[in-house]
């Protein structure tokens, strides 16, 4: 039921710097895909175009048929930092959309932060808010939700289990995922297929076909290198 | 007047006194209780030293505080002064809710869009900088002796503070917060209700804190207007037969009703201001 995600001919610039060019990518509904890539090689900009937060500078982006020029309805973004409302409580905060008040529970249940219902966000930790951000980006179910580097700036511990979390929870409802992140072995452990960006278009779109939960065996750390390497490498590449 | 306006968080003074915790002996609570009271009797320290200095020092030009207190107790009685005060806390109420809308109005406006930013921020800034006295002549061409002059002249004092800190505080908005908006979908009204009313929120306090502070001081200007009342009136006619007595105490009255504005203006910010962790407390409490 999930919806998928066609990239057609993108292009994007900000003035003269242009950031992606006629990029081209097909998502299938309930695909779960990882964006890697050197900083500022452009991943917060796709994402940011797929959630029609940018106005394309060129060619076009598709969610089932529908061209997007503004947010999607099935669509949720979970930022780097939380983006809570400091002045409403958590509740009130996964109920920014959910308006129902029993999906709002709910979705904080499966997060494991019922109990926190009635806090303010000041009062959360850090891991706390990004899991409050994402009962928020769950409570509507949606079909699609984009994930910008959502867990940066959690610690080694924190991050695992909410790796695992959001895991879970892809698995249950089948949403169609894209994450932004820097660490490619979080790629490898999380996602159907991992694709490298560089020089604003596709340096490597690569398919992961290892059992779920993964374990840090012989392939995971292949795919791992060679991923590494396409990010590494392909600087030099686009100068020859 | 026109410096103090400017969006400054006066947050430190207005925190909450420290509760103290349910541990520890009787005794050591006792000690704690003590100490409690005491940190609050010190702010009363300087002023109980200047009434005794004062009511020590004899003069011909300074009625003593006794004296001030009977001309008080003398106008409360045949209901005089209760009459005085309650024009003025009308008028400047009045004026205070008229000024602060357009203040408020003119803020959200030119807050939200730029054009109109553009078209009257610089217009409403030349007229923040004109002294109220400057205007009494005019005021009195436009409106009379009347009621409407004087309410006039708070309604333009308070609306400057007002207007300055909600379009401040609108345009300080964490941008994040909007976009949060955006890809939630919220409606017009849902984002300026979630997201743009309250995050201007601190700032529109600061300039309510202000504007009832200037709510007084236009009001003294205002009453010096013709001849129907108020707090303002009783001071010309007591300067006239030299009571100074009720001229001291009209000074008096006013500095109670503004420190009671800020009483007021320091509650509501505990109350609406409860997220922030500089105010403390828990939601729904
Ligand atoms: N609003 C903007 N205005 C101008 N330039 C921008 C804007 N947003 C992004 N850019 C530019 O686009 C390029 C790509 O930025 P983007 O944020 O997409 O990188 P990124 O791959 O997400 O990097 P990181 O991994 O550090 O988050 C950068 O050169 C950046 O300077
Ligand atoms: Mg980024």
């Amino acid at each position: 039921m999930s919806i998928s995600i066609t990239i057609d001919q993108y292009s994007k610039s900000f003035g003269d710097n242009s950031v992606l060019r006629d990029l081209n990518l097909d998502i299938p509904a309930g695909q779960f895909v990882a964006l890697v890539g050197k900083s500022g090689c452009g991943k917060s900009t796709l994402l940011r175009s797929v959630a029609g937060l940018e106005e394309a500078t060129g060619g076009r982006v598709l969610l089932d048929d529908q061209h997007i020029t503004k947010p999607h309805e099935q669509l949720r973004i979970m930022f780097q930092d939380d983006r809570l409302l400091p002045w409403r409580s958590v509740l009130q905060n996964v109920a920014i959309t959910a308006t129902d008040h029993d999906r709002a529970v709910e979705s904080l249940q499966a997060v494991g932060l019922a109990d926190k219902v009635d806090q303010w966000p000041a009062s959360l930790s850090g891991g706390q808010r990004q899991r409050v951000a994402l009962a928020r980006a769950l409570a509507s179910s949606p079909e699609v939700i984009l994930f910008d580097e959502p867990l940066g700036a959690l610690d080694a511990l924190t991050r695992l289990e909410m790796q695992r979390l959001i895991e879970g929870l892809w698995q249950q409802r089948g949403f169609t995922s894209l994450l932004v992140t820097h660490d490619v072995g979080e790629a490898v452990s999380f996602a159907d297929r991992v694709i490298v960006l560089a020089d604003g278009g596709i340096a490597l779109d690569l398919e992961i076909d290892l059992p779920r939960p993964r374990l840090r065996d012989p392939a995971f750390l292949a795919h791992e290198n060679t991923l590494l390497d396409a990010i590494l490498h392909e600087p030099e590449r686009s100068h020859s | 007047m026109t410096t103090t306006e400017e969006a400054a968080a006066p947050k430190a003074d207005v925190r909450g006194q420290e509760t103290p915790s349910s541990s520890g002996t009787p005794a050591r609570k006792k000690s704690r209780s003590r100490r409690r009271l005491w940190l609050q009797a010190i702010p009363w320290i300087v002023p109980l030293v200047a009434l005794v200095v004062w009511q020590l020092s004899r003069s011909d030009f300074l009625p003593s505080p006794v004296e001030v207190v009977q001309a008080g107790v003398k106008l409360a009685a045949n209901g005089e002064l209760a009459e005085h005060v309650w024009i003025s806390t009308r008028r400047a109420l009045i004026g205070f809710a008229i000024g602060g809308f357009i203040g408020f109005a003119l803020g959200l406006l030119n807050g939200v869009s730029e054009v109109l930013a553009n078209l009257l921020d610089t217009s409403i800034q030349m007229i923040r900088t004109v002294p109220h006295l400057a205007l009494i002549p005019l005021v009195i061409v436009w409106f009379g002796l009347g009621e409407e002059g004087k309410v006039f002249l708070v309604a333009l004092g308070v609306a400057f503070p007002i207007y300055l800190n909600t379009y401040n505080g609108i345009r300080n908005i964490d941008p994040r917060l909007i976009e949060m908006a955006r890809v939630y979908r919220l409606s017009k009204t849902a984002l300026f209700r979630e997201v743009i009313i309250p995050g201007a929120m601190p700032s529109i306090l600061v300039g309510v804190r202000y504007a009832l502070g200037i709510m007084w001081m236009s009001l003294i200007v205002a009453e010096t207007i013709g001849s129907n009342g108020g707090i303002g009136y009783l001071a010309t006619q007591a300067r006239q037969f030299v009571q100074m007595d009720i001229v001291v105490l009209t000074i008096v009255i006013y500095a109670l009703l503004g420190k009671l504005s800020d009483m007021i203006a320091v509650f509501l910010e505990r109350r609406l201001l409860r997220w922030n962790p500089a105010f403390r407390a828990t939601p729904k409490a």
